[in-house]
């Protein structure tokens, strides 16, 4: 069996890579800490439980990532002819879908507890044999998770766009939004503190559905990339230029009539054919494709292989078709759709009563 | 995305501010229903009691025990005097949550099971970490009798070893 090219990363794209490895590194390094901190000093408010699990789940994506990453560029075997790409892909569907559970158990347990259990307090820890009120070592801790995971997730963030991975942006923009857990947490704590004691509920609650969008956004992505969406850039808001730029190239070949390309993107690597039809009596097709996929891949590094098809009609044509909204703006775009439609609604109906009345 | 980097540029200061201010209040924390300023102003700290000598005792409608000195000794640093009233386990729990007695005694150990909200424990005695009880989402009483009892964690494991002696001999 025929295995695809050996796929490796430009220089300036490896060094990069490396950059990006030692980050998610010191990042499992940060959040282990946090969650250790978390464990110690969260006493009996849910805020600080939902924050402490929260740091132990987003752990899980970092890690994973950094194991399956050492298998993704392992030379293709004759068991796994196109590679090991897809390591990551499908790690990335696992630690999804655990983001996803624990979201939804940090938001069910936070709600029955909020209605059921009793009032949280706050005791104290005696440090040094002083005693200490345990609010005063959370609001540090959350404040050093806050700083590390935002300063973090923002120095990883441009890496894994010129790296093109999308499990090291997704764990970038996770760590750079997590802020938003621990400020929750704070004002949770601060609640206690203050004697208003569901606050402490309801930053749990937060939290929970912070995790919860997590995990569905996430699970959403590793789908799409197990089904072999379209290439897109890492924040998945366009198609990868690779796609129309190599259609583009394929189709200006004075020799070739007409082109068109299907691509799959299988971690940083992308996937795909192309087909091209020959115009009548060219000469020397074989070494005119040959040159043609050498040239693709001198030109763009992200394409891993190429495969030129040489066909008499092309295949039904597909427009190449840009993703779908994020799921949260797809979500508002129908909220927006729906008080539209509210508005031209109830008028009318309001208006025909109005006349009855 | 710009708008996350901007919020959390602006809410840090914030925190650190709030937090800075917060340091400086004593006052801080605050219950949720007052036990505190009810014991301060009231002059009187409603204890319940349920008996499980050598910790606490009621005999002929005295209480004794190490507990009720504690009890009476952290009332004595407030300058109030304690009304005991003796229940069961589950009464003294009913009680704590109904807010009727504000500290509750019984030997308790984070072992056993109960409503109530118990203190951090303040002494190992024979493999148990012994605690008491007090009314839920009252962190600034808490952390009163928690402090209280902090450091008296060997003062008391040497008085009961010391009755102990004086029983088998």
């Amino acid at each position: 069996m025929r295995r695809t090219r050996e796929f490796r990363f430009p220089k300036q794209q490896r060094k990069v890579f490396a950059q990006a490895t030692q980050l998610v590194r010191i990042l499992v390094l940060a959040t282990s800490i946090s969650a250790v901190l978390f464990y110690l000093v969260k006493g009996k408010s849910s805020a600080m439980q939902a924050a402490w699990l929260e740091s132990l789940v987003t752990l899980l994506p970092a890690m994973i990532f950094l194991i399956t990453s050492q298998f993704s560029r392992r030379f293709p075997s004759g068991r796994f002819p196109y590679g090991f790409h897809r390591a990551p892909s499908v790690g990335y569907l696992g630690g999804s879908v655990v983001l996803l559970v624990a979201g939804a158990y940090i938001v069910l347990s936070s709600v029955f507890s909020l209605a059921q259990a009793p009032p949280p307090a706050i005791g104290i820890a005696v440090i040094l044999g002083e005693p200490l009120w345990l609010g005063w070592l959370m609001l540090p801790v959350l404040l050093y998770d806050m700083i590390a995971m935002s300063m973090l997730g923002k120095a990883m963030l441009p890496l894994g766009e010129q790296v093109h991975d999308k499990q090291l942006h997704a764990i970038a923009e996770m760590a750079k939004a997590d802020w938003l857990s621990d400020a929750a947490a704070m004002v949770g704590v601060i609640g206690i503190g203050f004697g208003i004691w569901w606050l402490d509920g309801v930053a749990a609650i937060v939290i929970g559905v912070d995790v919860t969008k997590d995990g569905i956004s996430n699970t959403r992505r590793a789908v799409e990339d197990l089904m072999d969406a379209t290439p897109t850039t890492v924040d998945r808001k366009q198609v990868e230029s690779t796609v129309p730029e190599v259609a583009e190239y394929l189709r200006s070949l004075p020799w070739v009539d007409d082109a068109s390309v299907r691509m799959r993107d299988e971690g940083h690597a992308i996937f795909g054919e192309g087909f091209v039809v020959p115009k009548p009596g060219t000469a020397d097709l074989v070494d005119k494709l040959h040159e043609a996929s050498e040239h693709v891949a001198r030109h763009h590094w992200k394409m891993a292989e190429l495969s030129i098809v040489p066909v008499r009609r092309l295949p039904a044509h597909l427009e190449i078709e840009d993703p779908p909204l994020p799921y949260f703006e797809f979500v508002r775009e129908r909220g927006t759709m729906m008080r539209r439609t509210l508005k031209r609604l109830l008028p009318r109906v309001i208006g025909d009563r109005g006349k009855e009345g | 995305m710009s708008w996350t980097t901007k919020a959390c540029c602006s809410a840090k200061p914030l925190v650190l501010v709030a937090a800075a201010f917060l340091f400086g209040c004593d006052v801080w924390p605050r219950d949720t229903f007052g036990t505190t300023d009810q014991v301060r102003s009231g002059g009187v700290l409603y204890a319940g009691l349920s008996p499980n000598p050598p910790w606490t005792s009621m005999t002929d409608g005295h209480p004794g025990g190490v507990e009720v000195e504690l009890v009476e000794e952290l009332a004595a640093s407030l300058d109030v005097e304690v009304s005991w009233t003796e229940m069961n386990e589950s009464g003294l729990a009913e009680a704590l949550r109904a807010r009727q007695v504000q500290i509750g005694v019984g030997g308790f150990h984070t072992g056993m099971k109960s409503s109530a909200r118990f203190t951090r424990s303040y002494v190992d005695y024979k493999g148990r970490k012994h605690v008491m009880a007090v009314p839920h989402g009252e962190s600034r009483w808490l952390v009163i009798v928690e402090s209280w009892l902090h450091d008296k964690g060997d003062l008391v494991r040497r008085e009961l070893e010391a009755e102990e002696a004086e029983a088998a001999s």
